[in-house]
């Protein structure tokens, strides 16, 4: 018998005791009477709570058994699917974000040559001029066209002046330095753009360029082909905006071909470096 | 029981279902302004489906892009499908997918995951 047991007895004993005890006319006018009738009352009511609260918590424990596992399934199979969710439409935000990537490229780049186009060009001179203006170091622009295209075109047609244009984009990325931006203008033209460039810096670079050029040659139908094009160098002058420069170089350039093509022709207003020494 | 025909336009799909033969299709975009909406449709027809016939159902889908509320209508669907194929119906999905778009085929991969009912996922070159 364990002591619960045995108090449980122990105390139904005690309260029949107490109740004859109470019937007893004997005891009735006992002084302790009231007091034991009460605490007796209080003690029948407590019993009776405690049954009700047992029936609650029996009751709930009912419920819970049978919606519990339910509601268990119902919150795993949510954490499931969203999961999935999450995986899904990270998925879809990867792939906006790699076409996105992928159509800024294409959107700044020249298909034919596969270097910067016109688009880049300007997006980057635009930042290297706010650059400069800031107080970097100024910058140098090179614009060259390539002499006789259109004869090239007309004598051995539009997939040979293809060639050539890629032929001298792929000269520019072999040639210009890693800092150096450059790509196709438009048409028969492009642009480099060199920062951190004084003009006597910029015109060897165009130099070099040149010279290059002399060096290829193109399998044309029954001939090899040589290839020249002209040259404008300037540098930025502070606080000059990026359509009057290009007006320089533009103007430089057409001078160069008036002059007889195959030269640079270099505007050394401006700028810091003297180039007296380099002028050939 | 009422069948749907549904028309796609730029942001739902075209649905058609077969209450009689057990079929549903759904090919398209699918990016509803209302995607509870939208879906509350389908979800009620593939619920009365389940409830009232017997038979096999047969989905084909030809989605390609969704936004997140649509795969989420999704997924509910799938959880419907794989309760009554656990309950002993016959399911069956095949997910058609244009081949250059593979981004199609992991999304259909990902609904695949967790059903154990025929679940075929197929390259088709897009009708020109």
């Amino acid at each position: 018998m364990t002591d619960a047991e045995r108090a449980d007895i122990d105390s139904s004993a005690l309260l029949t005791r107490i109740e004859r005890a109470l019937a007893d006319d004997e005891h009735s006018e006992h002084p302790l009477a009231g007091l034991l009738e009460s605490l007796l009352a209080a003690y029948r009511h407590q019993q009776h709570e405690m049954a009700r609260l047992i029936r609650i918590s029996d009751g709930y424990h009912g419920i819970t058994r049978e919606s519990f596992d339910a509601l268990v399934r119902k919150s795993e199979r949510q954490a499931r699917q969203l999961d999935k969710l999450i995986r899904i439409s990270d998925r879809y935000q990867n792939s906006l974000h790699e076409l996105s990537d992928a159509l800024e490229h294409a959107s700044l780049t020249d298909v034919l040559t596969g270097i910067g186009n016109r688009r880049y060009l300007l997006k980057r001179l635009d930042e290297e001029r706010q650059r400069a203006a800031r107080g970097g170091n100024p910058f140098a622009l090179i614009l060259l066209d390539i002499d006789h295209f259109k004869r090239f075109n007309d004598t051995w047609g539009h997939a040979f002046g293809d060639l050539v244009l890629k032929t001298v984009g792929d000269c520019l990325q072999s040639n210009m330095r890693s800092c150096d931006l450059y790509g196709r203008w438009g048409g028969e033209e492009f642009l480099c753009l060199l920062p951190d460039t004084g003009p006597a810096q910029a015109y060897q670079s165009a130099e070099r360029l040149r010279r290059m050029l002399h060096t290829i040659r193109f399998d044309a139908p029954h001939d090899q082909v040589r290839v020249t094009a002209s040259f404008g160098v300037a540098a930025w002058r502070d606080p000059e905006d990026i359509d009057a420069l290009l007006r320089r170089v533009d103007d430089l350039l057409y001078s160069a071909k008036d002059e007889g093509r195959d030269r640079v022709l270099l505007d050394d207003r401006g700028g810091s470096d003297d180039i007296s020494a380099d002028r050939p | 029981m009422n069948d749907l025909h549904i028309d796609s336009t730029a942001s739902t799909p075209e649905i058609h279902t077969d209450f009689a033969s057990g079929k549903l299709a759904m090919a398209g975009d699918s990016y509803p302004e209302n995607s509870f909406e939208f879906f509350a449709a389908i979800i009620q027809w593939t619920q009365d489906f389940l409830a009232q016939q017997s038979h096999a159902l047969a989905i084909e889908f030809r989605l390609v892009y969704m936004n997140t509320s649509s795969v989420k209508a999704m997924l509910d669907i799938f959880d419907m499908l794989e309760e009554a194929h656990q309950n002993g119906r016959e399911i069956a999905v095949r997910w058609y997918y244009d081949p250059r778009n593979e981004r199609v085929m992991d999304l259909a991969d990902e609904f695949r995951e967790d059903c154990t009912f025929s679940f075929e996922i197929i390259p088709e070159e897009p009708v020109k």
